[in-house]
């Protein structure tokens, strides 16, 4: 008797290709997803930051978090980013010093800062980048 | 005569119904002023001498209503011995007995047969022969049977002075005897002339005998006529039959004066006893046996009873002069129980009861007030009794007492005078008030001898002064004010300053005039004041879910005042609530101390953020945001 000739889809196959599927998807979607740095430093851990910030002194990092207030004085100011980390916000002060230029800096807009740790541990703004 | 009556009638009852000579001095009299309010109800004792009978009288002063006597004085109305007397008297019922009634039928009998106006005169002998039935009635106490005796004494007298005086006359007719016997030897006796046998004149000397020498015929030999020895023996006889008579006239004088005299001595004492019928009756049955109109009272010259009647009355005393007396006693007597029925029916207690117990001072024994009927008696006992409650209340110095008396008093009887006793009240009270209140001035000062003075003498005066109490109180007073400064600084010493707040009220009178402790007190209170408004201002915030804001309200109080027990049993509480935020908050203050400024920034911006509206998250960024940008 003849052996009835297999006429159906290859399982196995298909089985590769979605997964190939689900891969290539999921990369595309957190390539999109993620966020720019735009800088060429690591991202600041925040709560290192808020545990002790002077033996960050001397360290470049970028962090980027809501800009929530902003205290000005004669020429210079403070912005503080809200950072979430771990699902908690942890604050971060930056100072803005004189002669930085950056534009219009607002309230609950989202930004990007290369930062640099001064002795006080508090990190200085070196550069900026909207969200 | 009232207060001759009253003072002899009013002795008796304080002594006897036998009456018993006095002892004392007799120069203690009142002076007469009546004392109105402080009555004396104890004798005062006197000088003792004994006087014999008659000597010592009491003397009743009606300005004081006291009575002298022995050198000792008595409140009249206010002697335990006459008080309880009187009390007794008016629960007495009245003598309505059989007895009774024949007895002063009796009495009323012999009075009448022995008046002087009876027709026909006394009846001597059968009045007296009822003597003895009056006697045998109790309430005579055998007064009568001593009446009796007396007269039957003055008449063995009488009897034994009639047979002297026959045997004087007996004797004057011997000596007239005697006498012509003489005179006839005297005249008729003849000298004997020898050879001369005629005898001239008969005689018992002799007929014989013949004058020798004269013509007269007088003899003048021994032997004859008034030279014989049995004319002078006659001589001596009739001198010694008149020393006899004389010697009986004097002895019979005697006897007389001595029978009056014991008579007069019973008399003084019925009299002395109040039984002025009996006076009446002796005086009566007096002027039957001695019907001489001598009726002059045997009395020592120098007594007092003697002074009594001769500064009195002027005269020397005499029977009838006891026996007006007692008459006008009995007169006064029904008088004041008229006057008392009159009262009593008017509603006038007090006036009725004086005048009672002025009828019964005088009349004890009297018909009148024996037959007094208790209903009429009984309606002035309630007020007697209050009466005496007052003068108790006033002797002893309870004027509070005295002054519920007086109101008593005066419910009871309409005409009752409250005057001498509201004024005796007020005075004392007034003095007493008076030391008190310096006293308190005096301790106000510090100075506790002079309090201790003025307290003294306000105790003297009033010892049962309400003010006493306040006073006693206030030096209590005095003394829980040291203890509670005491307790003001050991709580301070403690720092417990919650008690200091806890007991403000008790603990600030005790501070007064203290300035330091004062400054003291002032900052406890005030600084507790404002925890306990911060305290409660959180509670507040609490209850609304605003537990970091609470917290924030209470800890710059609790930095001020760290250790108060309530500030910090409330900021544990809230440290719970508000954790995460003080958390931040210590944790920021802790960096910043150290320097690192921006992770000290970063807690004061987190605990903004748990709280947007602190102050100190907000001041802490502000310091911070100035020390980074180095502005300080």
């Amino acid at each position: 008797m003849a052996r009835r000739a297999s006429s159906g889809v290859n399982t196995q196959a298909l089985l590769v290709g979605a997964i190939v599927l689900i891969i290539v998807l999921g990369g595309g979607y957190w390539f999109i997803n993620q966020k720019p740095s735009g800088f060429d430093a690591p991202v600041l851990d925040a709560v290192s930051f808020r545990t002790n910030g002077r033996s960050l002194a001397g360290n470049k990092n970028q962090v980027t978090g809501i800009l929530i207030d902003r205290e000005i004085r004669a020429s210079s100011q403070i912005v503080t980013l809200e950072v979430e980390q771990d699902g908690n916000p942890v604050h971060v002060p930056i100072i803005i010093p004189d002669g930085f230029t950056a534009g219009n800096l607002n309230q609950k807009d989202t930004y990007t800062f290369l930062i640099e740790f001064n002795t006080d541990g508090v990190p200085v703004a070196l550069e900026v980048t909207q969200l | 005569m009232k207060k001759i009556l009253f003072s002899l009638t009013l002795t008796l009852p304080l002594a006897s119904q036998v009456y018993t000579p006095p002892s004392g001095g007799s120069s203690s009299r009142p002076s007469g002023g009546g004392n109105d309010t402080v009555v004396r109800s104890k004798p005062q004792p006197g000088p003792s001498n004994n006087k014999t009978f008659g000597n010592e009288l009491p003397f009743y002063n009606p300005a004081g209503e006291t009575i002298s006597w022995n050198g000792s004085t008595w409140a009249a109305s206010d002697n335990r011995f006459f008080e309880a007397r009187f009390q007794k008297y008016l629960n007495e019922p009245e003598e309505s007995s059989e007895e009774a009634k024949k007895y002063r039928a009796t009495i009323e009998e012999i009075l009448a047969m022995m008046s002087p106006h009876r027709k026909g005169g006394p009846v001597f002998r059968d009045a007296v022969a009822l003597l003895p039935r009056a006697s045998s009635y109790p309430g005579d106490a055998r007064l009568c049977d001593s009446l009796s005796n007396a007269i039957y004494t003055a008449m063995l007298a009488q009897k034994d002075v009639r047979g002297t005086k026959n045997l004087i006359t007996a004797m004057e007719k011997e000596k007239k005897r005697v006498i012509g016997e003489a005179d006839w030897k005297a005249k008729t006796d003849r000298d004997i002339v020898v050879g001369d046998s005629q005898a001239v004149g008969g005689g018992s000397g002799g007929g014989n005998g013949k004058n020798k020498g004269g013509n007269n015929g007088e003899a003048t030999q021994t032997g004859r006529g008034v030279n014989s020895l049995d004319y002078l023996n006659k001589v001596k006889r009739i001198a010694e039959i008149e020393a006899l008579k004389k010697g009986h006239q004097l002895k019979t004088e005697i006897k007389t004066e001595l029978a009056k005299m014991q008579y007069q001595a019973l008399m003084v004492q019925f009299f002395l006893q109040r039984r002025f019928e009996h006076v009446v009756m002796a005086s009566r049955f007096y002027n039957q046996i001695w019907s001489d109109g001598d009726g002059t009272l045997y009395l020592d010259d120098k007594s007092d009873l003697d002074k009594m009647f001769t500064e009195s009355l002027g005269v020397s005393p005499t029977v009838s002069t006891l026996d007006s007396l007692a008459n006008e006693a009995m007169h006064d007597v029904n008088k004041g129980v008229e006057a008392f029925i009159f009262l009593v029916e008017q509603d006038e207690l007090e006036s009725a009861s004086k005048r009672l117990s002025e009828s019964y001072m005088i009349g004890e024994f009297m018909p009148s007030i024996n037959t007094l009927a208790r209903t009429k008696k009984r309606k002035v006992l309630e007020f007697v009794r209050e009466s005496y409650a007052l003068l108790n209340a006033i002797e002893s110095k309870d004027f509070a007492t005295a002054t519920t008396q007086i109101k008593v008093l005066q419910s009871q009887a309409k005409d009752f005078d409250a005057t001498k006793a509201q004024a005796a009240v007020a005075t004392f009270s007034r003095a007493s008030d008076m030391s008190i209140m310096m006293a308190k001035n005096h301790l106000a000062a510090g100075d506790v001898e002079k309090a201790r003075e003025e307290i003294q003498k306000a105790m003297e005066v009033w010892p049962q002064n309400p003010k006493l109490a306040e006073f006693d109180r206030l030096v209590d007073a005095g003394g829980s004010m040291i203890r509670l400064r005491n307790d003001f600084d050991r709580l301070f010493a403690e720092k417990n300053y919650r008690e200091v707040f806890k007991r403000q009220h008790e603990l600030a009178p005790s501070i007064n005039n203290d300035s330091d402790r004062q400054e003291k007190f002032r900052q406890v209170i005030e600084n507790i004041g404002t925890i306990e408004l911060a305290v409660k201002g959180s509670e507040e915030l609490g209850r609304l879910g605003q537990h970091y804001a609470a917290w924030e309200k209470l800890k710059p109080i609790y930095d001020r005042f760290p250790d108060d027990p309530n500030l910090n049993q409330v900021m544990t509480q809230m440290q719970g609530k508000a954790s995460e935020f003080t958390n931040a908050l210590d944790r920021a203050n802790s960096l910043e101390e150290n320097g690192n400024i921006g992770s000290s920034l970063s807690w004061f911006y987190r605990a903004r953020d748990l709280h947007p509206g602190s102050t100190m998250a907000t001041d802490g960024i502000k310091r911070l945001v100035d020390r980074a940008l180095n502005l300080n």
